[in-house]
């Protein structure tokens, strides 16, 4: 490590970002838009938008298999390979067990992509507002700690974040799931719409709406000056995206940061721990680790924002600890790595339906349609807390008669044969942070950079259990009275961490007593730090929750850049 | 179809499938067609699977299994996607199948008629003949299957049976089939 003035010079910056996927690619662009030097570490490769997306351009025969994953894979990745997306198509993107392990005191099935953009390449792109009924659960319902934000705080940087990403839907009017700027939606399905019409006929506190997605269905100017246009329907996103066509760090914030001349990217360095200066009263930067060289540098800045990943942010505040704080980073009220939340996933629906026999569909769609939550929004209703939004979607098979051999066989296939059509809902379920709910750093195990491995301890619970079996009730009972058949209900028993929207551990709170940071994203102990990915998320409530580490992520940005103006950080 | 099997076959040659095919082109009877790393099939073992894929797939005046490169695609899930497990069945089955062969077909498999090897195919899958053996009717299941898994995710299959779209453009969520049909569209 080199020390004279010069080096020391050369490794300090404005402002330095940990992380460069969903939430770090906003703080990378909104900083160095604002002027300042920003440092951003990944501790993954470098993935360039077009350039390192090898498989973009591919067409189902031209995969060695066929888009199926190899028996030595499965075999080597029992966590990952559960993933929807990890396909031969998109393994390139994510994180394998045994390149970084875990400990899973309970089932966790831990979902990672460690590379420039992170997950925001493979994620599921469906972005939904908050609105206060999500905001004011924990105060309305006594649990967690009341957030120390309203919608009317965040819907501001909701509208910034969405015309910038673009985000497409359908203007609804729904008080619990606030419009947007929205670019025109995608078309529903023939059957998804008669749905939508039943159950708004039938039912006063239910809606089917179209699917709100980052994807760019009418491409506006700014989209066009990132260089991105029109998505076409190809629903191969997880492979990145030579359109631009949906939103990921690689192809819109990364990119549009480097542009200002301000950002510094770095890839293959993993952040072992933040520097804490007990004189300063703050941190005064961070300790890197080359992934590669496993040279240890330090970097410097005035301010610090985490975007590591939820549960990484979790492990990097624990593993930074001083005389001050000697329980990991701002870590006062203990609650650092506790509280941690999920959305349950593990239960499904699908039934096949009759009608529109001379309709179909055309084309592919990368998005549903949406049933926001219904359950206990306005008031508390059943015997458990809290509710469950949905998607549906509905399409129309073609059956192949694959019967005999031979040329009478391929007769068979080459006839078309219209199925019925298929209709399938998945919950995503609200879950209740809790103290028990924790990940923690492992006392014996480290990672090949001599970071400690991270313990997961989380579990469903008893509420858990009642919302999954309200939610295949409540859509057993609408499937069957919109005439639906062959209905059939599915426990995935997943483990929690398969639906990838794990959050907490950091969260945000009114009292430095309960929570790690204010309103701005701000650590209460530690003014110049800024978490402001899924870690600082102090319920989950329904919805996909990206668009609100965006919006928030710009929020905090500009909040951090006028206190250091009226030096105030 | 509008396409003629000589179309078809220049389509499938033009293909990257990768350079280790190139020498089965090439020819040399026992020679395996594919070199595999983790189930053991000889030059013989593979050409039966690819004669059996094109069995199931024949070509007619459209491209059979091995036009599409179909049977390399068996033998590559064979290799790549089957447990240890799976593998050990297959084979156990192939030489169920293999004696199954000597006992009803009066001529090796590669020398018999199309004819005579879908009957002895047909007949195996059939419920109501109780002496043939269960890994003899797995093996058939599974080569039927990705055969079928082969073809219908080839080249051919995708742009001119059922139509592939790279890059659709449009997502239409409610059209006549008449129009679907007429336009060829894809799901």
């Amino acid at each position: 490590m080199g020390n004279n003035n010069d080096s020391i010079k050369n490794r300090t910056f404005d402002a330095i970002v940990i992380g460069s996927g969903m939430s770090g690619g906003w703080a990378a662009k909104e900083l160095t838009e604002k002027g300042f030097k920003t440092l951003v570490l990944e501790r993954g490769r470098d993935v360039k938008h077009l350039v390192d997306y090898p498989t973009t351009n591919m067409n189902p025969w031209e995969f060695e298999h066929r888009n199926q994953l190899t028996a030595e894979i499965i075999k080597d990745n029992p966590v990952i390979s559960k993933c929807y997306a990890f396909r031969e198509d998109a393994t390139h993107f994510f994180v394998k067990d045994k390149e970084h392990p875990y400990v899973q005191e309970k089932p966790f099935d831990w979902i990672r992509g460690y590379q420039v953009g992170g997950k925001s390449i493979m994620w599921a792109r469906q972005t939904q507002r908050w609105s206060d009924f999500d905001f004011e659960g924990p105060a309305r319902d006594g649990f967690a700690v009341d957030w120390p934000v309203r919608y009317k705080d965040i819907a501001p940087w909701y509208s910034y974040v969405e015309k910038f990403a673009g985000i497409s839907g359908n203007k609804d009017g729904l008080p619990n799931l606030p419009d947007g700027e929205f670019l025109p939606p995608l078309e529903l399905s023939c059957v998804e719409d008669y749905f939508k019409g039943f159950i708004s006929k039938n039912y006063n506190d239910r809606h089917v709406i179209y699917g709100r997605c980052a994807h760019l269905t009418q491409p506006q100017p700014i989209h066009l000056e990132q260089g991105r246009t029109q998505c076409q329907n190809r629903s191969l996103c997880q492979r990145g995206c030579p359109f631009g066509g949906y939103y990921n760090s690689n192809s819109t914030t990364i990119p549009w940061a480097a542009k200002t001349g301000n950002m510094t990217l770095q890839p293959f360095a993993v952040v072992h721990s933040i520097i804490y200066d007990e004189k300063a009263g703050k941190a005064t930067g961070v300790q890197v680790v080359d992934t590669n060289t496993k040279d240890v540098t330090e970097y410097y800045a005035k301010i610090i924002f985490v975007n590591a990943g939820a549960l990484n942010t979790n492990l990097l505040l624990l593993n930074s600890t001083s005389n001050r704080f000697p329980n990991g980073l701002g870590n006062d009220s203990g609650v650092l790595g506790k509280y941690v939340a999920f959305h349950n996933y593990s239960a499904r629906i699908s039934a096949t339906y009759e009608g529109f026999k001379d309709k179909t569909t055309d084309g592919r769609r990368p998005t549903s349609a949406y049933i926001p939550r219904f359950r206990n929004v306005f008031k508390q209703e059943t015997d458990f807390l809290r509710g469950y939004a949905a998607g549906f979607s509905a399409s129309r098979s073609v059956n192949t008669n694959s019967d005999g051999f031979g040329p009478e066989l391929k007769k068979n296939l080459a006839q078309k044969e219209w199925g019925p059509w298929h209709v399938g809902s998945h919950m995503m379920g609200e879950t209740i942070p809790k103290e028990s709910n924790y990940v923690s750093l492992d006392k014996t195990k480290k990672d090949d950079w001599d970071i400690p491995l991270l313990n997961i301890s989380i579990d469903y619970d008893d509420n858990d259990a009642k919302m999954k079996k309200d939610f295949l009730e409540q859509f057993t009972e609408m499937y069957i009275k919109a005439g639906f058949t062959d209905i059939k209900t599915t426990d995935t028993k997943q483990a929690p961490g398969l639906d990838i929207h794990e959050m907490g551990g950091v969260r945000m709170g009114n009292d430095p007593k309960t929570s790690m940071l204010n309103k701005w994203n701000q650590m209460h102990a530690c003014k110049n730090v800024f978490v402001t990915d899924g870690a600082y998320m102090t319920s989950t409530s329904t919805q996909n929750p990206s668009l609100t580490y965006m919006a928030m992520t710009a929020r905090a940005v500009d909040y951090a850049v006028n206190a250091m103006k009226k030096g105030e950080i | 179809m509008n396409i003629t099997r000589r179309e078809a076959l220049r389509n499938c040659l033009i293909i990257s499938i990768g350079a280790a095919l190139i020498p089965s082109c090439v020819q040399d009877k026992n020679k395996p067609l594919l070199a595999l790393k983790h189930i053991e099939l000889d030059g013989n073992q593979q050409k039966l699977i690819a004669d059996l894929s094109e069995t199931i797939i024949p070509a007619t005046d459209t491209p059979g299994a091995k036009d599409t490169y179909t049977h390399l695609f068996v033998l590559k899930m064979l290799d790549d996607c089957s447990t240890k497990e799976q593998q050990d069945d297959f084979k156990k089955g192939m030489k169920e199948f293999e004696s199954l062969v000597k006992k009803k077909l009066d001529k090796p498999f590669a020398e018999s008629n199309q004819q005579q090897r879908q009957e002895l195919l047909s007949s195996i899958l059939d419920n109501k003949n109780k002496d043939v053996p269960e890994d003899a009717v797995n093996f058939v299941k599974t080569m039927k299957k990705l055969t079928l898994q082969g073809y219908t995710t080839s080249k051919y299959y995708l742009t001119n049976v059922k139509i592939y779209k790279l890059v659709p453009g449009k997502f239409s969520g409610c059209i006549p089939v008449t129009t679907f049909d007429k336009k060829g569209g894809s799901i």
